[in-house]
């Protein structure tokens, strides 16, 4: 038999309850609540006027017993195909739109040619299980309305028809057209439970 | 006298075995996995047109026994050199044991414009390590045998001698055009390792 503090680890100040991380290729990963396979992204995703979910940012989640506290955070690559790109991003909680997460991205202006703008978007928010009631606009989940997977999402539109971009794409790379050499990212998505 | 669940609280569920996050200024952190001093930035970092090592993103790293998911993120300022650097096209790659992760390449680019290379932005090179893989296979970032020591790093280099960028330096600030030694924003260096 062992020592106690072999079968009972001393409680330690950490509060991490939970780390789930992962680059967007369709690996599963357990953690402690749960089994997650993440999205599998397999190429560059073109938006427009119409509102879509970004591919690579969905994950249906439900924190661990004990969470106060829940970190989203989606990093991708976004560039410009018309003009500067101008598009909205928002996080998406349960089919909600978390409106303080909102942000919007552009290049400079340049007409119809050399939109050559492209860079990393991250998309960050930390959900507040501490409220007493749920307020999913402004992202404070009572703990009682969190206790099954609920979808956190990335949405994103172009500005307007003038002003296209797309995710996860690399236009160019080492001196020349990325289209053999480095055609797309895999984004990374990680969600961090405290407590 | 109470249960020993009271005096010696079960292990949770928290995944995280250890975090390294560092300003890139010469510090050591000591955690489980050893010691280890991250490169101290002294001044911007000028492109050329082949690849070279971006300051500031070296680690030697071993992960602690036991990870299997190994999060890496350098988060570094990229400066168009000067006004004729248009939009500072820059390639950049993910490196580990000196074997490229190529499913890691991003570019980095401001819209063009013929004499204001003014774009200054901060750029992510991440990746989540796959610990857990059965064979090796680095260029998609998944690894069989990662128990020793290995550098993970990132290089960069510009498009060509038309888009030269500086690494960590701000020419613009606070209503002028600075002239070099720049002030610096030192990159963010995080490592996370997951069970």
């Amino acid at each position: 038999m062992g020592n106690l503090t072999d079968l009972f680890p001393a409680a330690t100040s950490n509060n991490i309850l939970e780390v789930l991380a992962g680059t967007c290729d369709g690996r599963s990963v357990s953690v402690g609540s749960g089994a997650y396979t993440f999205p599998n992204v397999t190429g560059i995703q073109n938006i427009s006027t119409s509102v879509v979910n970004v591919t690579g940012s969905s994950i249906d989640y439900v924190p661990p017993e004990g969470t106060k506290y829940v970190s989203y955070k989606f990093n991708t690559k976004y560039e410009a195909t018309s003009a500067g790109g101008i598009m909205g991003i928002n996080i998406v909680y349960d089919n909600t739109v978390i409106t303080q997460a909102a942000r919007g991205f552009s290049g400079n202006y340049m007409g119809g040619t050399s939109h050559d703008a492209e860079t990393t978007i991250s998309m960050e928010f930390v959900f507040d299980l501490t409220v007493p009631t749920t307020n999913k606009a402004a992202g404070q989940i009572a703990p009682a309305d969190w206790t099954a997977a609920k979808t956190i999402k990335c949405t994103a539109r172009s500005y307007s028809s003038t002003y296209l971009g797309r995710f996860h794409g690399n236009t160019y790379f080492d001196g020349a057209s990325a289209s053999s050499s480095a055609p797309y990212v895999k984004p990374n998505l990680t969600i961090t439970a405290y407590s | 006298m109470g249960n020993f669940s009271e005096k010696f609280a079960a292990a949770s569920g928290n995944n995280l075995i250890e975090e390294i996050k560092a300003c890139c200024d010469g510090s050591s952190y000591s955690v489980n996995s050893g010691t280890y001093t991250t490169e101290n930035i002294t001044g911007a970092q000028a492109s050329t047109a082949s690849h070279v090592k971006i300051n500031g993103s070296a680690i030697t790293y071993t992960p602690p026994a036991g990870t299997k998911y190994l999060l890496y993120n350098f988060r570094f300022l990229i400066n168009p050199l000067s006004n004729n650097s248009h939009s500072g096209h820059s390639s950049y790659k993910l490196h580990v044991g000196g074997t490229e992760v190529t499913a890691a390449r991003k570019h980095f680019s401001t819209n063009y414009h013929s004499s204001y290379g003014h774009g200054i932005q901060l750029f992510d090179m991440g990746f989540v390590f796959n610990l857990t893989a059965t064979t090796n296979d680095v260029a998609n970032g998944k690894f069989s045998d990662w128990t020793d020591a290995r550098e993970i790093k990132v290089t960069g280099r510009h498009y060509d001698s038309t888009y030269t960028v500086n690494w960590h330096g701000n020419k613009w600030r606070d209503g002028t055009g600075a002239s070099a030694p720049y002030v610096l924003t030192r990159p963010i260096l995080t490592l996370k390792a997951i069970k």
